[in-house]
């Protein structure tokens, strides 16, 4: 009977035994299928040159959402404050539409007589947006209508790091022609309309800029987990576990052919 | 058994074009032949040497564009062959001069020995040096790569994807040109960065860039080998980070080794020194003072200007010393280094090729000992290599975006944008709008207009080098850099108001070609851009 009795535990615990590693190889063996199928779903998309620029797009899943952020767009076409308002559907929304579009060259027919017409789109309002380092954005403008007696000149700069809502004027004056702005956040995202703000502080822009990213000045926190194989010009996103890592914090002076005149 | 490391030695040269056939004696044509006479020849001769005693070894060689076509130039070879003699008559004068003051004439027999030298071997090339470099690539010590057209910053550039384009590709056919290869890398002008260009780069073929050490530690993600491994821009395009300690070792002439009592003193040359009477024929024809690149002391005490005169036994011992020393810390670097690792570490150290000789008189000689003393030496295990040559062997890398970022002082772009220089972008921009818009507008230009394209393309890279930015910051030759800003910039104007009216001038358009006539395979159509680089339309 007690026989019988170990026979069955042991017969027990074999099967359990039996079906908890059956379950770790399964759970492994489909970690393995899911990694796989990641990669090779990345490197689909790299041939079919959906080219994955973003990296923190394919490292988290809350940046999917994002794809096509501001970021993204060297030239914003639309301007935010436009975009803004329609979608608060603000009906007090003014704008004089910008002017750093493309040129469309099937309206000159006849270059002979075209000067003056090529001429004029470089008359057109514009400001341009220049990250000078971490602190500083460059900003420069060709705008007219800026002096006016009831307004106020002023740059409206908007983060679009993530689009936020946030935003902040610059009083400017009109004659300089040009200013540094202290940029609030590196390694952010920043765009800018310059314009006229009226005594019900109602923006009227005249232009808008190029979209700037300010740099960072710290390294990231998080490491990745991807890494890739370039050969003979195929590149593959590959399963790598780097043994080790380096915590790496040199100070820094910057020598180059300037130190040279510094010295 | 010491742990195995890699050294990846980077020269990069450049020089604006400062080509002046209008003027026999323009002060900025002698940046061109001093860097001959101090460094392009010296490196020559020494690679020679180390090939010729059978030691291995790879150094990477960048050579900018301008400083390719000035060094194919037949007007600069002949005037650089007048340069050398005229300094070969002096030396002998020296030689006169300080015969009986055995301190002296020993300094003035080694400017003697060097400049008949350094005559030999440029005829030897047929006073054309790019043979030379092309040599040793192809006998596999040197892996020579390239810089952008004019030496342009792109980070300062990159809201016209189409003139970021024509900087590449101009410089990537100028260097095809010569070297019938494509390069395998590209030396970003002051390692300006900024993400996304990569992907310009890996559509043009090129494998590497390199970037300063903080591109590399702010990466994004965060490197796991910070800046001794490389790592693969999203694109594919490997960037490689400064080695901060390396660079500091050479490029401080406070810390580092070039200011060495020992070595030779930089800021007193005979052209200043000497009589007027005695040196009025070697100076600038209209009398003012110049460097004539003899110069007799040793930097001594920094303090003091009562120098030392220079010993060149001493300097050439020193520099063995501190060629010893720079190898026993990289050994110890990648020692300590290596338990974090699961590949050895590359030591990337790229430097200007003009600091060796020209500003470090014995850079030269530290390189030699340097190279032979990796080859023979048993004791370390270090290793050369080119960047082309640790992706083959590490073809696995980690994948992450580098920041933006340069090497300039306080490392963004500080040094290209600030209140003294800030007044050229506007300008800039507007030709940069114009270019792009011509260039697209005119598909099917008859012959004319097709070299005023062309040249106004020519006057709008001229116009973009970031050597003039510098030089006004610096406040050095401040006048020139605005003069040949304000130059390149109106003759762009001119040509594309001529061009636009149809009403050519070809005596002018010839006059600049003549003048300004680098690249003369250009063709203006790489301002029309790739249409993937466009903006992408924004819907709502």
């Amino acid at each position: 009977m007690a026989l019988l009795l170990t026979f069955l535990v042991l017969a027990i615990v074999i099967y359990f035994f039996s079906l908890s590693r059956d379950d770790n190889i399964k759970d492994s063996n489909r970690k393995k299928q899911l990694a796989d199928i990641h990669l090779k779903q990345m490197n689909y998309s790299m041939e079919s040159s959906k080219e994955l620029t973003e990296i923190e797009n394919i490292l988290t899943e809350k940046n999917k959402l994002r794809t096509s952020s501001h970021k993204s767009n060297s030239n914003l076409l639309i301007s935010n404050y436009w975009r803004r308002s329609l979608a608060k559907d603000d009906v007090e929304f003014a704008r004089i539409p910008g002017d750093n579009n493309r040129i469309n060259l099937n309206n000159i027919t006849n270059y002979e007589t075209a000067d003056e017409e090529f001429w004029e789109l470089f008359n057109r309002n514009k400001l341009i947006l220049l990250a000078k380092d971490p602190d500083w954005i460059y900003t420069y403008w060709n705008v007219t209508g800026l002096e006016t007696e009831k307004t106020k000149p002023i740059i409206r700069i908007y983060d679009v790091t993530n689009n936020q809502d946030d935003f902040f004027d610059v009083n400017i004056s009109p004659a300089a022609g040009n200013w540094y702005i202290k940029a609030p956040n590196n390694n952010h995202h920043y765009y800018g309309e310059i314009g006229l703000l009226t005594e019900n502080n109602i923006f009227i822009p005249l232009a808008e800029s190029n979209s700037v990213f300010i740099p960072t000045k710290d390294p990231h926190k998080e490491s990745s987990g991807l890494w890739m194989k370039v050969i003979n010009g195929k590149k593959s996103y590959v399963d790598y576990c780097p043994k080790g890592s380096l915590d790496y914090t040199p100070e820094l002076h910057h020598e180059s052919s300037g130190t040279l005149f510094k010295d | 058994m010491k742990t195995e490391g890699f050294l990846s030695l980077i020269l990069h040269s450049h020089l604006p074009f400062v080509r002046h056939p209008e003027d026999d004696s323009a002060l900025e044509e002698d940046w061109l032949y001093e860097a001959i006479t101090e460094t392009y020849i010296p490196l020559i001769d020494i690679f020679t040497k180390l090939v010729n005693n059978n030691v291995h070894f790879k150094l990477t060689l960048s050579l900018s564009p301008t400083l390719i076509s000035m060094l194919t130039d037949e007007l600069l070879q002949d005037r650089y062959l007048n340069y050398i003699n005229k300094l070969i008559e002096l030396s002998e004068k020296e030689l006169k001069r300080t015969a009986g003051q055995t301190d002296f004439y020993q300094v003035a027999e080694m400017y003697n020995k060097n400049f008949i030298k350094c005559k030999e071997i440029f005829i030897q090339y047929d006073c054309n040096l790019i043979k030379a470099f092309k040599q040793f690539q192809d006998i596999g010590v040197l892996e020579v790569i390239t810089c952008t057209a004019t030496h342009g910053y792109l980070p300062l550039m990159n809201i016209y994807p189409e003139a970021v384009n024509a900087q590449l590709e101009a410089g990537i056919q100028v260097y095809e040109e010569h070297f019938n290869t494509k390069p395998k890398g590209l030396w970003l002008p002051e390692c300006g960065y900024y993400p996304k260009l990569d992907q310009i780069l890996w559509d043009k073929e090129i494998r590497y860039f390199f970037v300063d050490t903080h591109g590399i530690l702010n990466a994004n993600p965060k490197p796991h080998y910070a800046n001794f491994a490389p790592i693969y821009c999203p694109s594919g395009v490997a960037a490689f980070g400064r080695d901060s300690e390396t660079s500091r070792q050479v490029w401080s002439s406070i810390q580092g080794y070039p200011g060495d009592y020992d070595y030779r003193e930089f800021y007193r040359d005979i052209g200043f020194d000497l009589d007027y009477e005695y040196i009025k024929g070697y100076i600038h024809p209209e009398g003012f003072r110049k460097n004539t690149g003899i110069k007799y002391y040793r930097i001594t005490n920094k303090d003091t200007n009562n120098k030392d005169v220079y010993k060149p036994i001493w300097a050439k011992q020193k520099a063995v010393i501190h060629a010893k020393d720079f190898l026993e810390k990289r050994q110890e670097q990648i020692n300590n280094l290596s338990s974090g690792m699961d590949r050895p570490p590359i030591l990337t150290s790229p430097y200007d090729t003009e600091l060796f000789g020209h500003w470090w008189y014995e850079g030269p000689l530290w390189l030699e000992a340097l190279i032979s003393k990796i080859y023979h030496d048993t004791k370390n295990n270090i290793k050369l290599i080119t960047p082309s040559e640790y992706l083959d062997s590490f073809p696995i890398n980690q994948v992450a975006t580098p920041s933006l970022s340069s090497w300039g002082d306080s490392g963004y772009s500080q040094v290209w944008l600030d209140e003294s220089n800030d007044w050229i972008y506007p300008k800039l921009h507007k030709a940069t709008e114009q270019m792009i818009t011509v260039a697209k507008y005119f598909r099917a230009p008859n012959k004319l207009q097709k070299r005023f394209l062309n040249q106004s393309a020519r006057e709008l890279l001229l116009a973009q080098s970031s050597d003039w930015a510098f030089i006004i910051k610096n406040n050095t030759m401040k006048d020139y850099a605005i003069r040949r800003t304000n130059e390149h910039l109106e003759n762009f104007d001119n040509l594309i108001d001529q061009l636009l009216k149809g009403s050519y001038n070809n005596q002018y358009l010839k006059k600049l070609e003549t003048k300004h006539n680098l690249f003369p395979n250009l063709d203006y159509k790489i301002y029309q851009g790739l249409d993937n680089l466009n903006y992408e339309e924004v819907n709502i």
